[in-house]
Parts: structure tokens; C-alpha cells; sequence
């Protein structure tokens, strides 16, 4: 089998002679990384294309047999709650382009990685990735038909506040070296953060009645899987390829591993305050995928090579218990820029909280909504009448505290050629002051808004540069889906549908 | 430290001061405050008096908080350290610059 | 669409998303154009590449070919992920079904040797060409500009490496079931003088920076490598009583005239722009001759070649693919 796979794949390769073999890969040497035998590569999978297409088809034939199946039935209908679809609507702005820009960057790899083993690899990620995207768009496109916040994905991921989140974390890596890239997203966004991610929102809809978003997460993890040992594969073998690689693997997963996290920050809140049904709290999450799977699994294999857990991951574990109770605070008060709802959490959304959170909830973030309470009754409802301040790097809202004291917020200052630029936590200034020339680039939305760049100066303006309708944000109660929901509801006994699903 | 790249690699910040002309981002931070969950921005220009900002900028954003008094007796801090704003004063004659951060305490 | 729920019925609020609706109007659209089009980012890119701080992560500059709009093309075929795996499926399929059948009859072996000399020196060392292909695809797949033109090079490159690999079966198979002679091609891609051409012009291929050149630069070479082996000599062996050779042929064949569909229709929309048609097709002409003329003396070897070991008339089939060529470059610019 193996042999076969060679002769089939890897063996394809050949030394250029009538040109300079540093002309035909060029972008492998200003990084640093040395490379001294790019056949030490180990293609785990040994897929060769037939294998691949014929297993690949069978899967879509399945899947879309259940999105087809799913909206001839209403089956939407059968969701726990139409709130619940907030939670995809935050995964079809801000994930799926992420897997598109990961099929294109895969195909960079494949084409300007040196080795035919690593080129092959890569190629099969890129395409994959290319059915994440689509996937994803398929399973979310009956939803966008009833549902608010959907329709104009694809523009808000280049212009909304909390979409310039994951689009610039992504927009970091394509921008790096192909080695920083293998590094930023094979291992650290595809190996040590991808069960934060994703395995939340696909747990989310199994909980909450979305058998399309369930059925295409099953269909992923084959997928995944390959992901994830290419991700494992590529940080090994750059590190037993030169001792002089350590030092630069390891910057890389100190910020990679920093970039990623928080971007987790919208994972975390959408688990504890945005599905209707919850599945497990962001604390339990971070603890299982990352705290035992990675720091007690991967980082005591990766110790053997001389690396060490990234470097601000203490930081990183010190906010667990507060991280989600932050950031839905913060989009509570910003949901009326957004395309997703939010809500105020009732008592039993509290109970659950204060169960699960016992350090925390209770004490620092349930006297903001009993404040809020007092608020609703007199006829107000908590929405930010300006812009925030946005760390430089990660762009999130400053809304992080200092390490050792959740009351007080964390500010950061660096200098760079006579500018002052902020940034949210230790993470964030150290990635900044690694590359300043970087993140002065940042596009920042709250300062593009006062440079008049996003249609104009008041808030309607923007909003509708943004193609943010009636009812796509804001509060969801009385929202046009809670309206549609419960009229749809109200209107017809459908008990009887989606019950073979 | 700073970036690796094949050719130079230098670009202006994108937030820099001279693209807002003669107005500049100034954060208002609400310490001890958690209803604010982050500091806001503001577009203001240097040479707005410190009566104006409060009055056109801050207090209209300030009062979505129920328990704002404007009223209130505060602290003011800027580059670490604490300053008293008169109301006649710039923005560039307190000493604020593009992007600072000035804090803001209520007194108990 | 209307759905019953027994005394109710549910009138979507929308038919689609709003990207397509702004261009094709309101009405539902098909998975193809809701998983393709306007899906690459298009603006507020945040950073500029470490590699070539000249450029945006998404940059229509990477060509001189320009479309006034790229989705303006789209893929005949209306390949998105899931109709292209389930095509590749069957072809695969298909080869599977001749290889064994190959097999079976032990019909590699009872080539004609001349024959059988065609396949070893010339047809199994092109899973090397594949290989190559594969690697411009790739590039065009990363710095394309719009999702319409990079998912079809996407596919085309995952493609090239299904040729490769099913080019590499027949050589296991012409070499009695071991990889001997898939290492002896790759000396013969490496050191026969007949190859020499066409892997330099591969390897010249790999510095082709731009995207759409280096498109052209293969297709033509495409044109003759597969007009010569899977057109005339399949043609030739079955005269010379060498099937086996057609039927692996036919595979390919059929491969490139699906490969072809949306490379053609990529040179119609940039010859047809509206805004930019006149400097495409200006460029197309100058590209293909340039790159007519640069794989004729690459090719010019193999088909002596292949002339020498089955006397197939090769030379004048490329020729004679060179004069399609021409003529399809003087009917643009006529």
C-alpha cells in the first residue's frame, strides 16, 4: 500500500535543471525555516485520487440528501428555538469565509511547498476546504430563506465590526510565509484549537434540532481528521528537520496560538448565552479540548522537540471562567450593528449560568443584568451609543481585564514610529511589537467609520453599508424571527413534520 | 523586533493621525464602571474645548447608563497621571494626543 | 416555492442571498452560484503578503488578463465540489474498469513492442508533465482573481494529479505489476534527449508569474500534448492493432475535452469584455503564438520519436494541431 501510494504519488517529483530550483520555490528560505530532506515528509493519509473522489462523493450524496430531505419538510420549524439560528448566523459570517480563504492558501502550499508529498497533501486540504465552504453556505442557504442575519454574509465579512475578527486573523496568516501558515492554521487553527471551534457549533445544532448543520459536521470529521494529522505532521517534521527551526516554530505557536484564541472569544459566548438548549459550557470546553486534550496530551509530545505550552496561555486559562460573560455583554450592547440578536439571558438562562460559572456569575456579571432588568422595566434597553475602542491586533472591542483582577479593563499601549496603538492583553501587545510593520496595516472598523469609509457618518449610514436590514440585529424578542417563529407556530399544527428525520 | 519579507516592507499605519485631518481619536475610559463593557472612541478635534467634548460627546453617550449624574465628582488621568480638565481648555492644551486613552473615575 | 403545512402555507421571505439577487435578479439561485460566486473576499484586505509586499492578498494585478467583472465567467460545467467529486468518481471508475480489463486479458504485454516502447518511453514519463501541471493549476488556483476562474483551476489541479497517478497505473501495469519502469521514465523524463524540450518548457512554466499567461502557456502545450497522444496516436495504434493503447487513451481524452470546456470559455469572456476584451484578446493572440512557437520545439522531439518507433506520421499531427491553433489565433484578431 505504501509503496503503491509512493510509486502513485510522491515519486512524481524531479530536480529542475534548465532553472534554478530557488527561482521555482521561492517564498521556502526568507522565513528561516532549513529544510535539508523534504522526502522525510510523512503523508499520513496515502489517499490517491480515485480513493478520494469515490469516498468524497459518496459523503456529499448523503449529506445533500438530508439538506434536500430537511427543507421539503419545513424541518426549520423543528428547531429548539429561532434564536438558536443566532449562533449560525455568527458561523456563516465568520466561519465559512475562513474556509474559503483556507482553500485558497492551501493551493499556495501546493504549489510552493518544495516537497511532492507536502504539495499533495496540501492540495487535498484545499479542496476540502473548498467543500467546507460550500457545504456550509448549502446547509445554511434554506435557513437564509425564512431567517434574518444570513443574506448578506459574504459583504459583512469585509466590512462588520466583529466580522474584521476572524477576517483579519485569517488575513495574518495568508499574508505570512507558507511555513508560518502551515503553522498558524494546519496545526494551531486545524490541531490545537479546532475542536474549540467548531466542535462547539456542531454539538450546539445536534442539541437545538439543526440536522443539516449536525449531519454536515459528521460529514466533516473525516475531513478534519486529515486536517489535524497534516497539522501534526508539518509541525514535526519542521522541527526535526533543524534544531535552528525550534525557536521560530515555537514564536509561531506562541502567536498563533494567542490569534486563535481569541478569536474563540465568539465560540465561547455564542455556548453559554446563545443556544436555546445548551450543550456544555464554555469552561467545560476549554478545560476538555484544550486544557487536558492539548496542554495534557500534545504539549507533553511536543516537549521531546524542546516546545514548550504557548507563551500566554496562563492568561488564557486565568479568563476561563470569565471570558463568555464579557463578550455577551459586549454584544448585547452592540447587537443593534450586528446581523445576529441577542437577548436578555431569563431565570433560567441565570440558573444555569450561576451553576456553571459558581466562581463567577453571581458575583461580577448578574448585578449587570439585574441593572439591566431595572433598565427593561423602565421602558430602556442597553445599546451602546457610539464606538468602542478595538485592540489593534485581535480588533475585538477592549473589553478584557487585567489577568489577576476581572474588574479592571486591560489597556495596552505600544509606540511605533510616534503612533500609539492599543491592545487588549499581553497576548496581543507582545504579537504586535513582534511585527509592528504588520498591524499598523490593520483595518480597523471603528476607525474607518470616523475616516468616513463605511458610507458614511451616522449610524443608519453604516448599517446599511453594512446591508443590515430590519431585523436582522438588535433585540430578539419581538424581533420579525420571533414574530415569524411564533406565527408560523401558532398558525398550524406541525407536529407531524421533520418527526422522521 | 521585525518582520521577515521578501523586500521592503513598510506601510503607513492606517489609522494614523493626518487621515482625520485636524481631529483626532481620543478613547474615554469608564473605570469601575462594568456597564461600559469597553472604552468608547470618539472622533473629536484638538482644538474642541474640554466643555464641548463633554457636553456634545461625552455626556450624550455617558447618559445610557441609568445611574450617569453628570454631576458626579471624578478623576480624570491621562499618560498615568491625574489631571483637572477646565471646561475652557483644548483638547491639545490638556496634553491629549491621537489615540490616547483618558480615564475617568466617579468619586464615592 | 410554496410549502403546505396542512392549513398553512409558508412564503419564504427570501430566495437567496443578497450578492445574487443584486446580480441575477430575485429569484432562486443554483448551488453553483450560491457556493461560487462573490465568495473571494473583495475589499479592507487587512495586511500586504511577507512574499510580495506589492500586492494584496487578492489582487487582479497578478494578470495582465483582466475581466471588467470576473464572475462574468463562470464554469460551463457548473462545477462545485460535489458534481466534481462525483464526476471524478466515475472516471475513475472507468480507468479502474480498464486497468483490470488490461489485465485480465494480460493485453499490456501483448502490445506490438513498438508500441509497447510508446507507452514505457513517452506516455508513462508524461505523468512527470502532469505533475508540472498540477503545480501551474495550483498557482492559478491561489492568485487567480474570482472564485469562478480558481475553482475551476482547483479542480484542474487535483485532476492533474489523478492523470499523473492513473498514468502511473499503466506503468505498473506495463511493468508486470512492479514500479520498475515508473522509475525508469522518470530517468527518461530526466535525461532523454526526446523529453528534454518539454520538461524545459515545463520548468520555464514555473516562473511564469502571471496567472493567465501561465494558463495559456499549458493550455497550449495541453493542445499538443494531448491532440498527439490521445487523438492521433490512438487513432494510429488501433490501425496498428495496438487497442490496448486506445483504451487507456480514450480516458484522458475525455478528461481533456471536459478540461477544455472552461478554458475556452474563460478565453470567451476575456475576448468578449466589454472593457477589457481588446487588450485580452491582444494578449491571448501574442500569448498563444509565443507559447505555440516555444512548445512546437518542445514537442517536435517527442513526435519524432514516437514517429521512429511506430512511423504514426506524429510529426504532421502536430503540425497539424499547430495550424487549429493558428487559426484560432487569426480569427481573434481578424
Amino acid at each position: 500500500m505504501k509503496q503503491r501510494y509512493e510509486a502513485l504519488t510522491r515519486d512524481l517529483d524531479w530536480e529542475p535543471s534548465y532553472v534554478a530550483k530557488s527561482d521555482v520555490f521561492p517564498h521556502t528560505e526568507f522565513e528561516g525555516i532549513k529544510i535539508h530532506d523534504w522526502s522525510k515528509w510523512e503523508d499520513p493519509f496515502r489517499l490517491t485520487v480515485d480513493a478520494y473522489t469515490k469516498y468524497q462523493a459518496e459523503k456529499d450524496k448523503r449529506l445533500y440528501a438530508v439538506l434536500d430531505g430537511f427543507a421539503q419538510s419545513q424541518g426549520h420549524l423543528t428547531l429548539t428555538e429561532a434564536s438558536y439560528l443566532n449562533a449560525m448566523k455568527l458561523f456563516l459570517q465568520g466561519v465559512t469565509p475562513l474556509e474559503y480563504q483556507a482553500h485558497r492558501n492551501f493551493a499556495y502550499l501546493a504549489r510552493h511547498l518544495n516537497g511532492p508529498g507536502p504539495r499533495f497533501a496540501a492540495l487535498c486540504q484545499s479542496i476540502d476546504e473548498m467543500r467546507h465552504t460550500q457545504t456550509e453556505i448549502h446547509t445554511l442557504s434554506n435557513y437564509n430563506k425564512y431567517y434574518g442575519g444570513f443574506h448578506n454574509y459574504l459583504e459583512q465579512h469585509d466590512r462588520v465590526w466583529y466580522l474584521s475578527v476572524p477576517k483579519s486573523f485569517f488575513d495574518d496568516a495568508l499574508t505570512a510565509g507558507p511555513f508560518e501558515f502551515l503553522i498558524a492554521i494546519g496545526f494551531s487553527f486545524e490541531y490545537l484549537l479546532t475542536n474549540l471551534l467548531f466542535v462547539p457549533f456542531m454539538s450546539g445544532a445536534s442539541f437545538n434540532g439543526d440536522l443539516p448543520t449536525m449531519t454536515f459536521g459528521f460529514s466533516a470529521q473525516s475531513d478534519e481528521s486529515r486536517h489535524m494529522t497534516l497539522g501534526l505532521e508539518a509541525i514535526k517534521f519542521l522541527l526535526e528537520q533543524d534544531e535552528a527551526n525550534v525557536p521560530i516554530v515555537q514564536a509561531w505557536i506562541d502567536k498563533w496560538f494567542w490569534r486563535g484564541y481569541r478569536v474563540t472569544a465568539l465560540v465561547a459566548q455564542m455556548l453559554d448565552y446563545m443556544l436555546p438548549r445548551k450543550v456544555m459550557s464554555w469552561k467545560e470546553a476549554f478545560e476538555l479540548y484544550f486544557e487536558e486534550q492539548m496542554l495534557g496530551g500534545l504539549f507533553q509530545d511536543l516537549a521531546f522537540y524542546g516546545i514548550t505550552p504557548p507563551k500566554h496561555v496562563d492568561d488564557a486559562i486565568a479568563e476561563k471562567e470569565i471570558l463568555s460573560h464579557q463578550v455577551y455583554w459586549t454584544l448585547y450592547q452592540f447587537s443593534h450593528a450586528a446581523a445576529f440578536t441577542t437577548t436578555f439571558p431569563d431565570a433560567d438562562a441565570q440558573t444555569w449560568l450561576a451553576e456553571n460559572y459558581p466562581g463567577t456569575f453571581d458575583k461580577l456579571y448578574k448585578p449587570l443584568w439585574d441593572k439591566e432588568a431595572r433598565n427593561l422595566e423602565n421602558g430602556g434597553r442597553h445599546f451602546v451609543r457610539g464606538l468602542p475602542q478595538l485592540c489593534q491586533v485581535c480588533q475585538i472591542p477592549m473589553l478584557f481585564t487585567e489577568p489577576d483582577d476581572p474588574t479592571t479593563l486591560c489597556q495596552r499601549e505600544s509606540v511605533h514610529n510616534g503612533e500609539k496603538f492599543q491592545t487588549c492583553s499581553n497576548g496581543c501587545q507582545w504579537i504586535f511589537e513582534r511585527e509592528p510593520e504588520k498591524y499598523v496595516q490593520a483595518w480597523l472598523p471603528v476607525h474607518q467609520i470616523y475616516q468616513g469609509n463605511c458610507g458614511g457618518p451616522t449610524v443608519p449610514d453604516v448599517l446599511a453599508w453594512y446591508g443590515i436590514q430590519e431585523g436582522d440585529g438588535g433585540e430578539y424578542k419581538g424581533s420579525v424571527d420571533d414574530t415569524n417563529w411564533k406565527s408560523w407556530h401558532n398558525a398550524a399544527d406541525h407536529s407531524h413534520i421533520g418527526s422522521e428525520a | 523586533m521585525t518582520v521577515r519579507s521578501i523586500g521592503a516592507y513598510d506601510f503607513p499605519s492606517r489609522s494614523r493621525q493626518e487621515l482625520y485631518g485636524d481631529d483626532q481619536l481620543v478613547h474615554l475610559w469608564f473605570q469601575e464602571n462594568p456597564w461600559f463593557c469597553a472604552s468608547a472612541c470618539f472622533r473629536a478635534p484638538k482644538a474642541m474645548t474640554w466643555g464641548d467634548f463633554w457636553n456634545a460627546l461625552v455626556v450624550p453617550f455617558a447618559e445610557e447608563d441609568p445611574d450617569f449624574d453628570p454631576e458626579a465628582r471624578r478623576v480624570f488621568t491621562l499618560h498615568g497621571a491625574q489631571f483637572e480638565p477646565r471646561d475652557d481648555q483644548t483638547l491639545e492644551e490638556i496634553g491629549v494626543e491621537h489615540k490616547d486613552v483618558i480615564g475617568m473615575r466617579v468619586l464615592v | 416555492m410554496q410549502y403546505e403545512l396542512r392549513t398553512q402555507v409558508i412564503d419564504p421571505p427570501r430566495k437567496t442571498f443578497d450578492h445574487l439577487v443584486r446580480r441575477y435578479g430575485d429569484r432562486p439561485a443554483s448551488r453553483y452560484e450560491e457556493g461560487t460566486i462573490d465568495i473571494q473576499a473583495k475589499e479592507n484586505f487587512h495586511y500586504r503578503p511577507l512574499w510580495d509586499p506589492a500586492h494584496d492578498i487578492y489582487d487582479e494585478a497578478y494578470s495582465a488578463f483582466r475581466l471588467t467583472d470576473p464572475y462574468s465567467f463562470t464554469d460551463p460545467r457548473q462545477y462545485y465540489y460535489a458534481p466534481y467529486v462525483t464526476s471524478r468518481a466515475a472516471m475513475a471508475d472507468a480507468v479502474a474498469a480498464t486497468l483490470d480489463y488490461l489485465d485480465s486479458r494480460d493485453l499490456l504485454s501483448r502490445l506490438p513492442d513498438a508500441w509497447s516502447s510508446v507507452m514505457g518511453e513517452l506516455l508513462v514519463p508524461l505523468r512527470h508533465y502532469e505533475s508540472g501541471a498540477q503545480m501551474v493549476s495550483c498557482d492559478i488556483a491561489r492568485f487567480g482573481f474570482g472564485t469562478t476562474i480558481t475553482q475551476c483551476a482547483a479542480y484542474a489541479a487535483f485532476d492533474r494529479i489523478g492523470n499523473a497517478q492513473a498514468l502511473s497505473r499503466v506503468g505498473i501495469a506495463l511493468g508486470g505489476g512492479t514500479a520498475e519502469l515508473l522509475a525508469d521514465a522518470k530517468t527518461r523524463w530526466v535525461e532523454d534527449a526526446s523529453l528534454q524540450g518539454l520538461r524545459r518548457y515545463v520548468e520555464e512554466l514555473f516562473l511564469e508569474k502571471d496567472w493567465g499567461r501561465a494558463l495559456v502557456r499549458l493550455d497550449v502545450a495541453d493542445r499538443l500534448v494531448y491532440g498527439l497522444f490521445f487523438a492521433h496516436l490512438d487513432d494510429a495504434a488501433i490501425d496498428q492493432g495496438a487497442g490496448s493503447y486506445s483504451l487507456v487513451a480514450q480516458h484522458l481524452s475525455s478528461w481533456f475535452a471536459d478540461q477544455r470546456k472552461w478554458v475556452e470559455a474563460l478565453y470567451k469572456a476575456w475576448v468578449t469584455d466589454p472593457g477589457t476584451g481588446a487588450a485580452n484578446t491582444q494578449l491571448l493572440a501574442v500569448t498563444t503564438t509565443e507559447a505555440l512557437a516555444a512548445a512546437l520545439v518542445a514537442l517536435g522531439p517527442v513526435a519524432a520519436r514516437a514517429d521512429e518507433l511506430v512511423g504514426a506520421a506524429a510529426a504532421a499531427s502536430l503540425d497539424a494541431t499547430a495550424t487549429t491553433i493558428r487559426d484560432a489565433v487569426a480569427a481573434l484578431t481578424a
